[in-house]
């Protein structure tokens, strides 16, 4: 299963421009897609999950014109939204059962076996019974997960899934996501940066509705090695002398000392050392490398 | 088909989950209970003396005012169903699923008719059960015909609630705003009153027309049984018969029958299943937002410099406890002067003010001063319905739940979480909230 987007372009009513003219190319297997909150990541997976049309390009899912045969697309696809919400006073037993139905999963014993399991892998079964809009956003965005993988479906879009999760729900979650295999094409969209490392073999980067980088994690890292520079400042003035000068990826609260880091082929000077590139080092730069270009509206 | 089946049954699962279902089939219950049950209560109680409580006749007068004060319950029903995922942000999930627009539609529509088909049949119940009051006058009650029920029921209420409803269905899922499922409501029983008021001024003749256009029936019903006698009005139905009266009533039904298919044809031509027509304005709000975000963090990531915050004094007083109290009134006044239920509310007592107020000055079709005690009479009759509907809605949001936005119940924990002085700040909150609520119900009246 592959997905193939060609030269996707998105204007709202109100002109803001969410999608360029962007390509990209998805195999079987996890794929993570990196950007900032607004850079079209959820426009993009909007378009894929039949929700909205692109003023021009294409998508093909193994043949399907994902565009044009919406109904062929929505029988294998799961998605989970960015935001949704649910029904008062339903269960998630009767939600899954009804959503179940629309996935054409009309055998009733097939349905239960297949809700009962899903029920059990997002550790919801024991409060299965329990109105929906009763739950955690944790319990809530686990039984988002759990609709998304009604119908077995072969191609899985998640936005932002761990968005306001705690850290152990956010590990529940990320190993819930994992367990789904090799064999389908699932794409995960987010801004944490940590999400991709951990869950995908390939990812890309977008931002202002334009594609940064696509690549393998590890690879990208590489290209990074030696290049990637810190130091540790006391005050706000030091940070500001310092941007004025670097080129700076990011700073951090350490100790409630601001760490810097600083993109450069050698050393850039007094204080600085040498430390080792991590993907978040990899998505600020393309941001901030993109942002010093412009951004073209 | 299997589909349509799967959201029928579900919105009727849906329905017979929430309270409101079961609080609107008591409310008609006790409405045609106190018709029987009561001397001074409904159209034919507080009427004639000889005319039977539980006839087809009287049973066809209280449906017809069951399908008058109705209208909103309709709206509330058939309206919402459609608005609902819109409402809870649950159409992403629904619309990447294979689903048909029949299925889609006809199964919320199907649900929000039987379920509404329910509610009102708590009239039969009602009135069944009143025929067994003890107090009640049993000289005007007489054995229990299931027809006497029945055919008025049908003829009158689901004719009502099929073409009412479709017609609501239709407006509020091609709009689909939920000011509009109440306006509507509001806006055809304020039209509809004053329709008759200006009719019955013009002291028409007219009796044809003015029975085949009535979309409620209380014109009509007059209409056709205006010459019946005492014991025809205790034996006769008003029948679909071409016979009666130029077969009006079977005109009229059928006229207003077509009005609903109508609806439901245009709501099935121009409702379009696709998200994005759908929700055009909230995805460019969405996209421009985001947007404002992207521009914000495209700025190298950096830790916050912190500035220093201006000094400030706290002082805890009874002057404190006043200041909370505004404050605490000023935000309950503004959340409920934004709540469309209360501007429905307002509205609908605005029309009855000016309904009754215009009958205050005739009694039995002549003109006469409206002294006091005729313009008491005309305000206290709707007031007491209306300060129940009042307190119900207001109740209910006081304690945060449901009606007013979430922000609401967010607020209610607020003040529970900043020092207080003397009283509880909530109490306050519940006095501005009930004087705020009620004193527009009195003015209006």
């Amino acid at each position: 299963m592959a997905l193939t987007i060609t030269g996707l372009s998105k204007t709202y009513p109100n002109g803001v421009k969410a999608l360029k003219n962007l390509s990209l190319s998805i195999g079987n297997s996890m794929f993570g897609l990196v950007g900032p909150n607004g850079a079209g990541k959820s426009s993009l997976m909007r378009t894929v999950a039949t929700l909205q049309d692109p003023d021009s390009g294409s998508i093909t899912l193994d043949g399907i014109d994902v565009l044009r045969q919406k109904d062929q697309v929505r029988r294998i696809l799961g998605y989970l939204p960015q935001e949704f919400g649910v029904y008062p006073k339903i269960s998630a037993l009767d939600m899954l059962n009804h959503l179940a139905v629309m996935k054409g999963m009309t055998s009733s014993g097939e349905r239960k076996e297949t809700i009962d399991a899903l029920l059990q892998q997002t550790n919801l079964w024991d409060v299965r019974k329990k109105a929906l809009s009763t739950y955690s956003g944790g319990m809530k965005q686990r039984f988002g997960i759990a609709q998304a993988l009604l119908g077995n479906p072969r191609l899985i879009i998640v936005d932002e899934p761990t968005a306001g999760l705690d850290p152990a729900e956010r590990n529940r979650f990320l190993n819930l996501l994992s367990s789904l295999g090799n064999d389908r094409t699932v794409i995960l969209s987010t801004h944490i940066v940590d999400d991709v490392r951990q869950l995908c073999p390939r990812m890309a980067i977008i931002a202002s509705g334009e594609l940064l980088l696509e690549g393998a994690p590890n690879e990208t890292l590489a290209a990074l090695k030696g290049k990637i520079w810190s130091k540790v400042v006391a005050t706000g003035e030091e940070v500001s002398k310092i941007e004025a000068q670097f080129h700076v990826i990011s700073t951090h609260l350490v100790g409630g000392q601001h760490e810097i880091r600083v993109y450069a082929e050698s050393a850039p000077g007094d204080g600085f050392v040498n430390v080792e590139s991590d993907l978040e080092d990899v998505y600020f730069l393309n941001l901030s490398q993109q942002s010093k270009r412009g951004l073209p509206n | 088909m299997p589909l349509f089946w799967e959201f029928f049954t579900f919105e009727l699962r849906f329905r017979f989950k929430s309270l409101s279902t079961y609080m609107y089939f008591l409310g008609w219950t006790i409405f045609s209970f106190l018709c029987v049950a009561s001397e001074s209560f409904g159209p034919i109680g507080s009427g004639n003396g000889k005319i039977v409580l539980n006839s087809a006749y009287a049973n066809a007068f209280d449906n017809i005012f069951a399908g008058l004060f109705g209208i909103i319950v309709i709206a509330a029903i058939f309206g919402t169903s459609i608005l609902r995922d819109f409402q809870r942000d649950t159409y992403q999930i629904l619309f990447t699923q294979p689903i048909s627009k029949f299925a889609y539609l006809g199964g919320r529509w199907a649900g929000s008719f039987v379920t509404t088909v329910f509610a009102f049949s708590g009239m039969m119940l009602g009135t069944f059960l009143g025929t067994f009051a003890p107090w009640a006058d049993h000289t005007r009650i007489v054995p229990n015909h299931l027809w006497a029920y029945l055919q008025p029921f049908f003829s009158i209420l689901v004719v009502q609630i099929f073409f009412i409803g479709s017609a609501f269905f239709a407006v509020a899922a091609l709009t689909r705003k939920i000011f509009i499922v109440y306006l509507q409501g509001v806006a055809l029983f304020m039209i509809y009153l004053i329709g008759i008021t200006v009719f019955v001024a013009t002291r028409s003749l007219e009796r044809f027309w003015s029975s085949i256009f009535d979309p409620i029936g209380l014109i009509l019903f007059n209409n056709v049984t205006r010459y019946w006698t005492v014991i025809e009005k205790n034996t006769l139905y008003v029948t679909l018969s071409p016979a009666l009266f130029h077969g009006v009533f079977l005109y009229n039904r059928l006229l207003w029958m077509s009005v609903g298919l109508v609806a439901l044809g245009t709501v099935w031509a121009l409702f379009p299943m696709s998200v994005e027509a759908l929700t055009a304005r909230s995805q460019g709000r969405r996209a421009a937002k985001a947007k404002e975000q992207e521009l914000a963090e495209a700025a190298p990531v950096r830790t916050p410099v912190g500035a220093g915050l201006p000094v400030v004094h706290q002082a805890f007083t009874s002057a404190t406890t006043f200041a909370q109290y505004l404050s605490l009134s000023r935000l309950r006044m503004r959340n409920i002067f934004r709540d469309i239920p209360f501007w429905a509310l307002v509205a609908l007592i605005v029309a009855f003010g000016i309904n009754n107020g215009y009958f205050a000055g005739r009694i039995a079709e002549q003109n006469v001063w409206p002294v006091t005690y005729l313009m008491v009479q005309a305000v206290e009759g709707s007031a007491l319905l209306f300060l129940l509907l009042w307190r119900g809605f207001f109740r209910r949001s006081c304690s945060g739940a449901s009606v007013t936005l979430i922000s609401t119940a967010f607020m209610t924990l607020c003040p529970c979480a900043s020092p207080r002085t003397g009283f509880r700040a909530s109490r306050p909150s519940l006095w501005s909230n009930s004087f705020c609520s009620r004193s527009p119900c009195s003015s209006a009246l």
